[in-house]
C-alpha cells in the first residue's frame, strides 16, 4: 500500500518536472547563447574602442609633428633656435623620445637630441598628409618605441620629413589597464604579429622576448585585417585554450593605422561566470521546485492515504471481529463519505450479528429442547408404564425387581443425558494415570456388547499384543469408547459388523472404532465433533463433543473418516507413556 | 659584477646601517681610548676563511695593513700609526690623531686572507665565467643556495628576458624607465630602494660668473627639481638637497633647502650685475656650457630640462653629450662650465668628505669645482668625538652647502631589484634585497638557485 504514496509523489513529481526540465533546458540554453553574444559584443567594442584610441594617439602625434613641421619651415630661425623648439617639444610631450627635421636630401638639419641624430628618413613614398610608422621595438630600457615619419608639404620650401622616436609607454599603459571581468586582458600585436604589448602579467616575457602571438590570434588578425568595411562591425573572434589549458574567448579588432591589430581576451570561466552563476541558480531553484513538489506531494498523498489506511485498518479490524471499530470523521470530501458508509455498513453489520446471535440462541435452544425431550422422554416414559404396571403387579416380587432394574436403568439414563449437559457447561477435572487401553478397550466392548447383539451386529475387538499405556481417567476414556461404539451401533444396519482395534505406533497409541454403517455427509465431517450437532434424527449430539474434549484434556487427539454407503472409522490418538499401572489395593 | 662577487665572497670588520652608523660586522664590538688615539676591536669567535683558516687577530691586521699600503689620500688610514694583534682576538689600532672616519673607512675594508680568500657566505671558484659556489662553514649560517653564476648582459632587456624565460633568478639593477614595465610581471618581484648615488649639476667657481655665489645660489633657485625627478627620472629619485645621505643619524632637518623661484632667481642675478640682453634674437644673460653623461637616457632629459628651466630666467645652456669616462675626467681637471654627473654619495660622511673636501696634498681632485668653503668644517667632523659634535658639524655643513651652493643637487637616484618569482627573499631584513643573497631560498623548496 505504500507504494502507492510512493507513486503519487513520483506522478506529482513526474508531471513537475517535465515542464520544469524543459523550461530549464530552454532557459539554460538561452542563457548561454545570449551571454556568448553580449560578451562577444561588449569585448568587440572594448577591442574597437582601444584600437580607436590608438589610431587617434598617432593621428594626434602625427598633428603634432606637422606642427613642429610648419613651425620649422619657412621661418628663417636660427639653427640654435629650432633645436630649442625641437627640444621644447621632447619635453612638453613626454612620448617623443627624439625628434628630426630632414631636408629633402635626407640630411639632419634640426634634431632635439643634443649629440645628434639617430633617426633617418623611411624608405618609403608617402602622400603629403600621410604618416607611416615603424615595426615598434623595445628599446635598451625595454620602452617600447617606434618611429613615426611624415612627408613635410612642398610649399615652395625644400620638401623633406620629420621623423619622431616616440615611446609607446601611454599605448602600453593603455593596453595593461585593460581589465575585463575579473582576469580578461588587451594585448597588441603590430603588423609581423609581434606582441608589443600584452595586459596579462604573466604573458610580459612574450614582449621582451620579442615572441610573435599564437596561431589563433594570428589568424584573427589577419581575419580582422582582411574584412571588408562592411564585414568590420561584425566581431571576429575564437576560443581556444591558452598555455596554461584555460579556455580564453579571444575577440579582435583592427587598428586603421598603423596595421596593428588589438585582442581582447577573457578567459570563458570568468567571462560567462555571471551566465554560469545564473546557470547555476536557475538549476538550484528547479531542483528545490522539483524538490517541494515531491515533499509537498508526498505529504499530501500522505495525508489522503492516511485516510484510506485508517479505512484498511477498521475494515481489518471488522473481519478479525472487533465490531466496535470505527473511523474518524475528517475532509469532506469522497474518502469522508467512504468512511461514513463504513461506519453505517459496521453498525448494520453489529445489528445483524445481534439478530443472528439471535435466531442461533432460539435454535439453540430448540434443539436443546428437542434433544432433552427426545433423551428424557423415552425412559420417562418406560418409567411411567412401569409405574402403571407396579400398582397392579406389586406383589410379583420378580416385577418388582425388574422395575426396580427399569427404574435404575432409565434414572441412569437421565443422568447421564443431564450430566452431558453439565460437562459441556462445565468439564469435569480429569485424572491422569498409566492406563492400559487395552484392557478399557475390553472392558467398554464387554458392556457394549449386548447392545450390539440385540441391534444384530457383530462387535469385534483387534488388540495390541502387548499393553498400550496411556496417561488417562479410566472412566472418561470409558465413556468415550462406549459413546464411540453406540454411534456406531446406532449408525450401522443390522448385520453390520463393529470393529475396535488398539495399535501401537511408536510413541503413540492408537484406538480404531470402525463401522459398516450409512457413513457421514462429507459436508458434515467438520462440525461433527462441535456441541449440539448430531447425525441422528434426535438427540442432544453432545456424545462427540464430550468425547473430543475428554480426549484434548488428556493430551490426545481425536479424527474421523467417514464415507456415506460405507463406513466410518474413529481414531483416537494419544502419546504413548511407559509408566506402569498403578497397582489398585484393596 | 666584482662588486657583487666581493659582497658574496667577503665581509668587513663593520658595517654602515642605513642611517649611516656602524655596526658590527666581523668585529663583535669595538672600544675608543679617552684619547680617541687608540682604538680596540674585539673579533667575533667562529668565523673562518674558505680555506679553513680561522679568523684571527693577525689575518685582520695583515688584511688592514694591505689597505693602509694604498695609500688612499682622504683616507682615514693616513692617520694611522700603527696596528697590532692583542692576543688571537682583538686588534688595537694607535692613531696620531683622532680620526672619527676610521669606522667607516674599516667598513669598507674587506678581510681577507694572505691567500685572498674572503669569509662571506659564498667562494669565488671561477673569475671568467664568474662562479661562487656555497661556503658551507659561513659563520652567520648555510646559505639554501648552492651556487651562484653572475653574468653580464648587453642590455636591460636581454637581461630582462633572460629573467623571464627562467634562465636568471635575478637583475642587479633596473633603470627607473623599465621598472614599470617588470612591475607588471607575474615572472618577476621588484624592489626598490634609494642608491647612495645623487645627480648634481656641478658648478665651476673658477669660472668667471659662476665665480659669484648669488649666480650659483640663482641657479639652484632655477632649477625645478621636482620637474626632474617627475619627468626625467619617472619619479624613482628623491629630491636632493645636499650630498650628505638623506637618512643620516646627524642630518638636521630645520636646515635651509633651494625651492623652485625662477622669480627670485631673476632678481638675484639682475642684483648680481648680470641683466637679460638680447643677443641673436635671443634674451640672456650668459651663456654656460653643460656636459652631461650621453650614454644614459635619463641624462640628456635631465639635461634638456636645465636647458629649459635656465633658459627661463635667463641663462643660455649649451648642452654637450660625453661618454662617462671623458666626462669624469674634465669633471677632476675642472674642464667645464657645468657637468651633470651622478656622484657616491655613501651612507657615511667620509664618501662625503672625500669628495668636497679639497684635496690635501696635492692628491688629484676627484670633482674640481674650486670648492673649499666645507674644508674647515670637514676638518672639525673629522676629529669629532661625540654624537653632539658630528650633529654640530653636519648641521653646519648644511647650511654652508645651502648659502655657497656649489652644486646644485638634483636627486638621490633609486634603483629597482628583479627577483625571480621562484625565489623567496621575503626573510630579508634589509632595505636591498641584494644584501641578504645567502638568506634567499626557492619558493617553496630549500633547493639551490
Amino acid at each position: 500500500m505504500r507504494r502507492i504514496t510512493t507513486r503519487f509523489a513520483l506522478l506529482i513529481a513526474t508531471a513537475a518536472f517535465l515542464p520544469l526540465a524543459v523550461y530549464g533546458l530552454v532557459s539554460v540554453r538561452s542563457l548561454r547563447a545570449g551571454t556568448e553574444q553580449s560578451v562577444v559584443r561588449g569585448n568587440h567594442e572594448l577591442a574597437q574602442l582601444i584600437a580607436r584610441r590608438i589610431g587617434l594617439y598617432f593621428e594626434h602625434n602625427a598633428r603634432v609633428l606637422r606642427t613642429i613641421g610648419a613651425e620649422l619651415r619657412g621661418t628663417q630661425l636660427e639653427s640654435w633656435q629650432r633645436a630649442a623648439i625641437l627640444r621644447n617639444y621632447v619635453i612638453d610631450f613626454p612620448e617623443f623620445r627624439e625628434v628630426t627635421v630632414f631636408d629633402a636630401s635626407g640630411r639632419a638639419f634640426a634634431s632635439s637630441r643634443v649629440s645628434g641624430s639617430r633617426l633617418s628618413v623611411p624608405n618609403k613614398a608617402l602622400q603629403p598628409g600621410d604618416y607611416y610608422v615603424a615595426p615598434p621595438h623595445l628599446d635598451a630600457d625595454l620602452l617600447p618605441t617606434t618611429t613615426i615619419a611624415l612627408p613635410l608639404v612642398d610649399d615652395g620650401a625644400d620638401p623633406g620629413w620629420i621623423v619622431a622616436e616616440i615611446s609607446l609607454e601611454e599605448l602600453w599603459r593603455t593596453v595593461d589597464s585593460i581589465r575585463v571581468g575579473t582576469e580578461g586582458y588587451a594585448l597588441l600585436i603590430d603588423g609581423s604579429a609581434k606582441v608589443i604589448a600584452h595586459g596579462n602579467p604573466d604573458d610580459k616575457r612574450l614582449i621582451a622576448a620579442a615572441e610573435t602571438a599564437s596561431d589563433v590570434q594570428q589568424a584573427l588578425a589577419t581575419k580582422v585585417r582582411g574584412a571588408t568595411i562592411a564585414d568590420r562591425e561584425a566581431p571576429a573572434w575564437d576560443t581556444y585554450n591558452d598555455p596554461r589549458g584555460r579556455q580564453v574567448l579571444s575577440v579582435a579588432a583592427r587598428v586603421e593605422r598603423p596595421d596593428w591589430t588589438v585582442i581582447v581576451e577573457q578567459p570563458t570561466a570568468d567571462a560567462y561566470g555571471v551566465a554560469l552563476g545564473l546557470q547555476r541558480q536557475l538549476l538550484v531553484a528547479i531542483a528545490l521546485a522539483l524538490l517541494g513538489t515531491i515533499v509537498g506531494g508526498w505529504l499530501w498523498g500522505r495525508s489522503f492515504i492516511t485516510r484510506i489506511f485508517a479505512l484498511t485498518r477498521a475494515t481489518r479490524a471488522l473481519a478479525d471481529g472487533r465490531m466496535d471499530e470505527r473511523v474518524a470523521d475528517t475532509g469532506r470530501d469522497e474518502i469522508r463519505e467512504l468512511g461514513d458508509a463504513f461506519n453505517s455498513m459496521a453498525d448494520r453489520l453489529v445489528e445483524l450479528q445481534e439478530d443472528v446471535r439471535k435466531q442461533e440462541r432460539q435454535a439453540m435452544f430448540g434443539r436443546i429442547a428437542a434433544g432433552l425431550v427426545h433423551d428424557l422422554s423415552h425412559p420417562i416414559q418406560n418409567i411411567v408404564n412401569n409405574a402403571k404396571l407396579v400398582v397392579k403387579l406389586h406383589d410379583d416380587p420378580a416385577y418388582r425387581e425388574e422395575f426396580r432394574q427399569i427404574v435404575e436403568r432409565e434414572s441412569t439414563i437421565i443422568k447421564r443425558v443431564l450430566d452431558d449437559l453439565k460437562n459441556i457447561a462445565r468439564p469435569m477435572p480429569l485424572e491422569h494415570f498409566p492406563v492400559d487401553v487395552n484392557r478399557t478397550i475390553a472392558e467398554a466392548v464387554a458392556t457394549m456388547e449386548r447392545h450390539a447383539e440385540t441391534a444384530g451386529l457383530t462387535l469385534r475387538m483387534e488388540l495390541a499384543p502387548e499393553p498400550a499405556m496411556i496417561e488417562g481417567d479410566v472412566f472418561a476414556l470409558g465413556r468415550v469408547y462406549r459413546n464411540l461404539i453406540l454411534n456406531a451401533i446406532q449408525a450401522t444396519a443390522p448385520g453390520g459388523l463393529i470393529v475396535v482395534t488398539t495399535e501401537i505406533r511408536g510413541d503413540r497409541v492408537q484406538i480404531r472404532v470402525y463401522d459398516t454403517g450409512c457413513g457421514i455427509p462429507p459436508e458434515r465431517l467438520p462440525a461433527i465433533f462441535e456441541d449440539f450437532v448430531t447425525t441422528k434424527r434426535r438427540g442432544l449430539g453432545l456424545g462427540l463433543a464430550i468425547s473430543r474434549k475428554i480426549v484434548e484434556q488428556l493430551g490426545g487427539k481425536i479424527s474421523v473418516a467417514s464415507e456415506v454407503g460405507r463406513g466410518t472409522t474413529f481414531v483416537l490418538d494419544f502419546p504413548r507413556t511407559s509408566k506402569p499401572p498403578i497397582a489398585l489395593v484393596g | 659584477m666584482a662588486v657583487l662577487a666581493s659582497h658574496l665572497s667577503s665581509e668587513s670588520l663593520l658595517n654602515i646601517e642605513s642611517t649611516g652608523r656602524p655596526q658590527p660586522g666581523l668585529a663583535e664590538s669595538w672600544q675608543w681610548s679617552d684619547d680617541g688615539l687608540t682604538l680596540v676591536i674585539k673579533l667575533r669567535e667562529g668565523v673562518r676563511f674558505h680555506d679553513g683558516a680561522p679568523l684571527t687577530a693577525d689575518s685582520v691586521v695583515s688584511a688592514l695593513e694591505r689597505r693602509r699600503q694604498e695609500q688612499r689620500p682622504a683616507s682615514a688610514f693616513r692617520s694611522v700609526t700603527s696596528i697590532s694583534a692583542q692576543g688571537d682576538s682583538e686588534v688595537a689600532i694607535q692613531l696620531a690623531r683622532p680620526d672619527a672616519f676610521l669606522l667607516n673607512e674599516l667598513a669598507q675594508v674587506t678581510v681577507s686572507s694572505a691567500d685572498g680568500v674572503g669569509t662571506g657566505p659564498f667562494r669565488i671558484v671561477s673569475e671568467e665565467p664568474l662562479k661562487l659556489e656555497r661556503f658551507d662553514g659561513y659563520h652567520r649560517g648555510q646559505s639554501a643556495i648552492n651556487s651562484i653564476d653572475i653574468k653580464p648582459f648587453d642590455s636591460q632587456r636581454s637581461a630582462w628576458a633572460a629573467l623571464l624565460r627562467g634562465e636568471l633568478d635575478a637583475v642587479q639593477e633596473i633603470q627607473p624607465d623599465s621598472v614599470e614595465f617588470m612591475q607588471g610581471s607575474t615572472q618577476a618581484t621588484t624592489s626598490s630602494l634609494v642608491r647612495p648615488f645623487y645627480i648634481m649639476l656641478g658648478l665651476n667657481q673658477r669660472h668667471d660668473v659662476l665665480r659669484h655665489t648669488d649666480v650659483r645660489r640663482a641657479i639652484a633657485e632655477a632649477v625645478d627639481r621636482e620637474e626632474i625627478v617627475r619627468d626625467a627620472l619617472k619619479g624613482m629619485a628623491r629630491v636632493a638637497d645636499n650630498p650628505i645621505w638623506p637618512d643620516h643619524w646627524a642630518l638636521s632637518s630645520a636646515a635651509r633647502r633651494y625651492v623652485h623661484n625662477p622669480e627670485a632667481a631673476r632678481l638675484r642675478l639682475d642684483a648680481a650685475g648680470f641683466p637679460q640682453k638680447r643677443t641673436n634674437g635671443m634674451a640672456r644673460r650668459f651663456t654656460l656650457t653643460c656636459l652631461f653623461w650621453d650614454e644614459e637616457a635619463p641624462y640628456e632629459r635631465i639635461a634638456l630640462l636645465l636647458q629649459r628651466q635656465l633658459m627661463r630666467v635667463g641663462i643660455d645652456v649649451q648642452l654637450k653629450g660625453l661618454p662617462l669616462t671623458e666626462l669624469v675626467s674634465r669633471a677632476g681637471t675642472g674642464d667645464f662650465d657645468m657637468f651633470l654627473l651622478p656622484v657616491r654619495g655613501g651612507r657615511s660622511l667620509d664618501i662625503t668628505y672625500e669628495y668636497w673636501r679639497s684635496p690635501e696634498d696635492q692628491a688629484p681632485p676627484r670633482m674640481n669645482l674650486g670648492y673649499t668653503g666645507v674644508d674647515a668644517i670637514f676638518d672639525r667632523l673629522r676629529t669629532a668625538r661625540t654624537d653632539a659634535e658630528i650633529r654640530t658639524a653636519v648641521g653646519d655643513l648644511q647650511e654652508r652647502f645651502y648659502e655657497d651652493a656649489p652644486a646644485v643637487f638634483l636627486a638621490w637616484q633609486q634603483t629597482t631589484r628583479a627577483v625571480s618569482s621562484n625565489i623567496d627573499v621575503s626573510d630579508s631584513r634589509d632595505s636591498d634585497i641584494f644584501s641578504n643573497i645567502w638568506r634567499w631560498r626557492r619558493a617553496g623548496a630549500g633547493q639551490s638557485p
